[in-house]
């Protein structure tokens, strides 16, 4: 790999740490929503599952207009509604939290389909025995999932890698600060600069890459070795 | 066997998120909202300040309503470089200025560009009511935009053309426009056109025959490094900082008011 500049170094930087942070914050929360999704009944679950599915549908600039408008200084969450400055406006927390909820619903329903994927039979089996639902979660749920939770995790990272038009409105596009790959390159295309923004696709390209290589290889051999349910 | 791969996924998460937090501690400094057309200029104005001890600069250049609409939404900045006296009143109305720091710092000028190195020919402004296409930035809210509209209602073509007028976020983007061959004319700053190799002067608008195009600056209250964006201000108004202005094609206004 050629050597890279310190601003495409800085873009990679942001990325990666944006869409860890995103996934994070997404860990609990997803793969929770995932869980009662697959397994439990309860009143309201359609429209949950709609409005997490929702980020996956509307435009992303509609996504962080909302955010923006919710943690904007005059917003339901802002400054002057908390008392306190969340500090989200055109930082990198911004960011994170417009990666978090864009990445959202491919975590969770990628998860539940794991969760779904694992025999309801083993788990009564283990709570026949005498075990605790945590930990029927904990050892049976869990482990037999673990492939398709993983790849949900980082299927959501990818997704916060390649996301742009939330995150550049609730985060703008600051070099050093919130630039991502994906606003580095709109910024070079905006500017002419046609090498760079080459250059950073194709950086971009082969980290999609690797990373859905890896899901497919993770789920795949999962398949393999639990065999047909 | 079983937990070891979540073991090292939230290893690599968790270690990821560490190194991140740890690189973030080491990239404090300045930020500085400025608007598009200062892109070349202030990126240098940036480093030479650092060189000369000064702290590290961040820029978040876009069209300077984006700015002020970010700044009333609640975003934290030490600097504001405005393309207009507009936006920067908006910012000053709602008390965000830190009081007395704000002061008329550069001038500029229209200019109309057309794709390519050089165009043949002779140009009058009745030309561009013949073009299919022109890109300015956004006619009512950019800087740029709003001194290119003023420019052509004074010219009395600004009905005629206003249906074909491509409209970009800011003054860089209809300079991106003409450039990729988009439009067949363009009307951005004069500093814009001379930051391009892509496209080509064919006319300089007079000044007496537009608005004055002033770029104001301020310092924007309850910061957290109002030493350092005191010190760059104050570098701003310096030789230094006035030769780079210069190079770039900006005029520096000398008294400030």
């Amino acid at each position: 790999m050629p050597s890279l500049e310190p601003e495409t170094l800085d873009a990679l930087l942001v990325s990666l740490e944006v869409a860890s942070f995103a996934m994070l914050l997404d860990v609990v929360p997803g793969l929770g929503l995932a869980y009662l999704l697959a397994r439990k009944e309860w009143r309201g679950k359609s429209l949950v599952e709609t409005l997490v599915t929702l980020p996956l549908v509307l435009p992303p600039v509609a996504v962080g207009f909302l955010l923006l408008f919710t943690f904007g200084r005059e917003g339901p969450l802002g400054s002057r509604a908390l008392g306190i400055d969340l500090d989200l406006i055109l930082t990198w927390k911004g960011a994170v939290l417009a990666s978090a909820v864009m990445s959202l619903p491919l975590v969770v329903r990628t998860a539940r389909v794991a969760f779904e994927g694992v025999n309801p039979r083993l788990e009564s089996m283990g709570r026949s025995l005498g075990l605790a639902r945590t930990r029927v979660f904990l050892t049976i749920t869990l482990p037999l999932a673990r492939r398709g939770l993983f790849a949900a995790l980082v299927l959501g990272f990818g997704r916060a890698l390649g996301e742009f038009g939330a995150t550049v409105i609730i985060a703008g596009n600051i070099p050093g600060k919130t630039q991502t790959l994906a606003l580095a390159i709109f910024d070079n295309y905006q500017l002419g600069h046609e090498r760079e923004a080459l250059r950073l696709v194709g950086l971009t390209a082969v980290i999609a890459f690797l990373l859905i290589w890896f899901v497919e290889r993770l789920l795949a051999s999962g398949a393999e070795r639990e065999g047909p349910r | 066997m079983k937990r070891t791969g979540w073991i090292v996924a939230m290893a690599v998460l968790t270690s990821l998120a560490l190194v991140a937090s740890r690189r973030r501690a080491g990239h404090e400094g300045l930020l500085v909202f400025a608007a598009a057309s200062l892109r070349d200029a202030c990126t240098e104005l940036g480093r030479s300040f650092t060189a000369r001890g000064g702290a590290t600069v961040h820029f978040n250049f876009a069209g300077s309503n984006e700015l002020a609409y970010q700044l009333l939404a609640g975003a934290h900045a030490d600097v504001f470089l405005s393309a207009d006296e507009l936006q920067m009143d908006r910012v000053e109305s709602a008390e965000l200025l830190a009081a007395g720091s704000r002061r008329a710092l550069l001038s500029n000028a229209l200019v109309v560009i057309a794709p390519g190195a050089e165009r043949a020919g002779p140009f009058s402004p009745t030309l561009l009511a013949q073009a299919d296409r022109i890109a300015i930035a956004h006619p009512e809210a950019v800087p740029a935009g709003r001194y290119a509209r003023a420019w052509l209602e004074r010219e009395g073509i600004w009905e005629t053309v206003r249906d074909r007028v491509a409209p970009a976020p800011h003054v860089r983007g209809a300079l991106a426009t003409v450039a990729a061959g988009g439009a067949p004319f363009g009307i951005v700053y004069r500093t814009d056109a001379s930051s391009s190799d892509a496209v080509c002067v064919v006319f300089a608008v007079p000044g007496e025959r537009v608005p004055p195009i002033r770029y104001p600056v301020a310092r924007l209250a309850r910061i957290e490094h109002e030493a350092e964006a005191r010190a760059f201000l104050e570098f701003l108004a310096g030789d230094a900082a006035r030769a780079i202005f210069e190079r770039h094609g900006f005029g520096v206004i000398a008294d400030g008011r």
